[in-house]
């Protein structure tokens, strides 16, 4: 089956504004010069152009005429670990000096505690029985104040009560989780499993992202379970980021060191 | 914008699905009482179908009608190689490793006979293989299926000196059985020493779409994995390949293992 006119039209368009060729706020020829180039009539142009609107490529303003809309600049997290410290990628600290390299600038939000009972997912992947009381630490991240991601870790109520009590302190913890439960429960974190999955948005996530309601936006959601010495599900930290603006990155065995900047 | 008709309907069916109102293997209504329920054309219900499809949420026999899908789970991909081999050895996600990942959740992978070309490197391509744009690559282009249904689209960049330097295999249009990782060790003596992996997800293109039978709407996103494989140079790894692999991104997850964790086929049922 051929591809109507209009598909391959905002083919060559998108082509274009993905290779840079029509950068962020540039203006497209106008309909006119479109018909003429493409030898097409003009609804079959307006198509075109609606097709990138829908694909959130484009605007168009009245009067002025259509233009590639301003892009996030996406940002990359790399999920492996830190050679260095053998921190995961991501998280707290590393999370700050990753941000900070790429000369951007971090922040979070001070954590919101609160119990709540193991359900589903969560208690599956701790591998607790459904019901068993968990400590959830929520915070939100953001970069260059824009709302980056969001994001909870859940630890077995157990851990407070064998002497870990920070945990249910709503502040951050300076010398970072790993470390604290290390030395107050000697649980040495060995691995971790990060699981990255994609599905649509929920309201509270549409409304902190900012995020257009019409389904073209998902997020990424990653768990990462980590495991201690003893190969048990210490934590879970589930994480959420607009597809929009987020990228990841996994090094396995030897590579050079990082100079990848986003892509497409 | 608003929500089009069709998703709240692919919506609510969905929400019945996964309720288990509607049951793996049950018989979904007619598109005739679809329509009377709603009180819709019956291309808003094609549409919403449609978008059920695409997400692998209820599947289509041919004369009998649509079907929830008796197998709803995702398609997992570990992009790790096995820690207990020290990091060495083709990555997971690709070849022998991904066949036996598929074949253990799944179902039988398939793949097409691989449609070879040369191109000049531009963007991405060039700037992951440390080429100048304007250079020779040798690209290797793939359709995936699992049990007849459509997986992934796979193209791998290959720079033209391989080629040169006596892979000459790399320009068959055919599977390497071996797979090419081990067909450019043997050839040329290259061994890959790591791997990046680079995750993003984006709107569909028009291939994409038609290739995994979405909806033109530009809403059945994309999942891009870019595989960057490297071999010793003089100095310091240097890129040697580059694979993108395209997947429906909300029927696709990635595992990914750092350290020391616990298998991960036991450790599915997590999931």
């Amino acid at each position: 089956m051929a591809d109507p006119m209009y598909r391959l039209i905002a083919e060559e368009l998108r082509g274009q504004i993905e290779s840079g060729d029509l950068g962020p706020g540039a203006q497209l020829p106008t309909e006119f010069e479109l018909r003429d180039r493409f030898s097409a009539s003009r609804n079959t142009v307006r198509d075109a152009i609606k097709s990138l609107i829908a694909l959130g490529l484009v605007v168009t303003r009245p009067g002025q005429g259509t233009f590639v809309t301003d892009r996030i600049d996406p940002f990359v997290t790399t999920l492996s670990a830190d050679p260095s410290t053998g921190m995961g990628g991501g998280e707290g600290a590393t999370y700050l000096s990753q941000v900070s390299q790429a000369h951007r600038k971090p922040s979070m939000s001070e954590p919101r505690v609160e119990i709540q009972q193991a359900s589903g997912e969560i208690g599956a992947r701790l591998r607790v029985e459904n019901g068993t009381q968990l400590i959830s630490r929520h915070e939100k991240r953001f970069i260059d104040d824009q709302p980056w991601s969001l994001q909870t870790s859940f630890y077995p109520m157990d851990f407070v009560l064998k002497g870990a009590t920070r945990l249910l302190e709503a502040t951050n913890i300076e010398e970072g989780t790993v470390r604290y439960l290390q030395e107050k429960l000697g649980l040495k974190q060995v691995g971790y499993r990060d699981w990255i999955t994609v599905r649509a948005p929920d309201a509270n996530e549409l409304s902190f992202f900012r995020i257009p309601g019409d389904g073209r936006v998902p997020v990424f959601e990653v768990f990462r379970t980590a495991f201690d010495q003893s190969e048990n599900p210490m934590r879970l930290t589930v994480s959420t980021f607009p597809v929009d603006r987020s990228q990841f990155i996994v090094d396995v065995g030897k590579v050079p060191a990082p100079q990848l900047g986003p892509d497409e | 914008m608003a929500e089009p008709i069709y998703r709240r309907i692919a919506e609510d069916l969905r929400l019945r699905i996964e309720s288990g109102v509607l049951a793996p293997g049950s018989k979904l209504p007619t598109e005739v009482a679809l329509r009377d329920r709603y009180q819709v054309s019956r291309n808003t219900i094609r549409d919403a179908l449609k978008w059920l499809l695409n997400r692998g949420l209820v599947e289509i026999r041919h004369g009998q009608g649509t079907f929830v899908a008796s197998n709803r789970q995702p398609f997992i991909t570990t992009l790790s190689p096995d820690w207990r081999l020290g990091g060495h050895g083709p990555g997971g996600g690709e070849g022998a490793a991904a066949r036996a990942e598929v074949a253990a959740r799944h179902g039988t992978p398939r793949s097409s006979r691989p449609t070879v070309g040369v191109s000049r490197a531009t963007g991405t391509v060039a700037a992951r293989l440390g080429l100048s744009a304007g250079a020779s690559v040798v690209t290797r282009h793939q359709e995936l299926f699992i049990d007849d249904h459509p997986w992934s689209l796979q193209t791998s960049h290959y720079p033209m000196r391989l080629v040169e330097r006596g892979a000459i295999r790399l320009l068959d249009a055919a599977d390497l059985d071996e797979g090419t990782l081990s067909y450019l060790e043997q050839a040329l003596g290259l061994t890959q020493v790591g791997y990046t992996d680079q995750i993003l997800v984006r709107p569909p293109h028009e291939d994409e779409v038609r290739f995994f039978r979405g909806l033109a709407d530009g809403r059945a996103p994309i999942a891009v994995l870019l595989r960057t494989g490297f071999t010793a140079g003089p100095d310091r790894p240097e890129p040697y390949r580059l694979t993108e692999t395209r997947f429906p991104a909300e029927r696709t997850q990635f595992v990914i293992h750092e350290g020391q964790v616990p298998e991960l086929l036991a450790a599915a049922a997590e999931a």
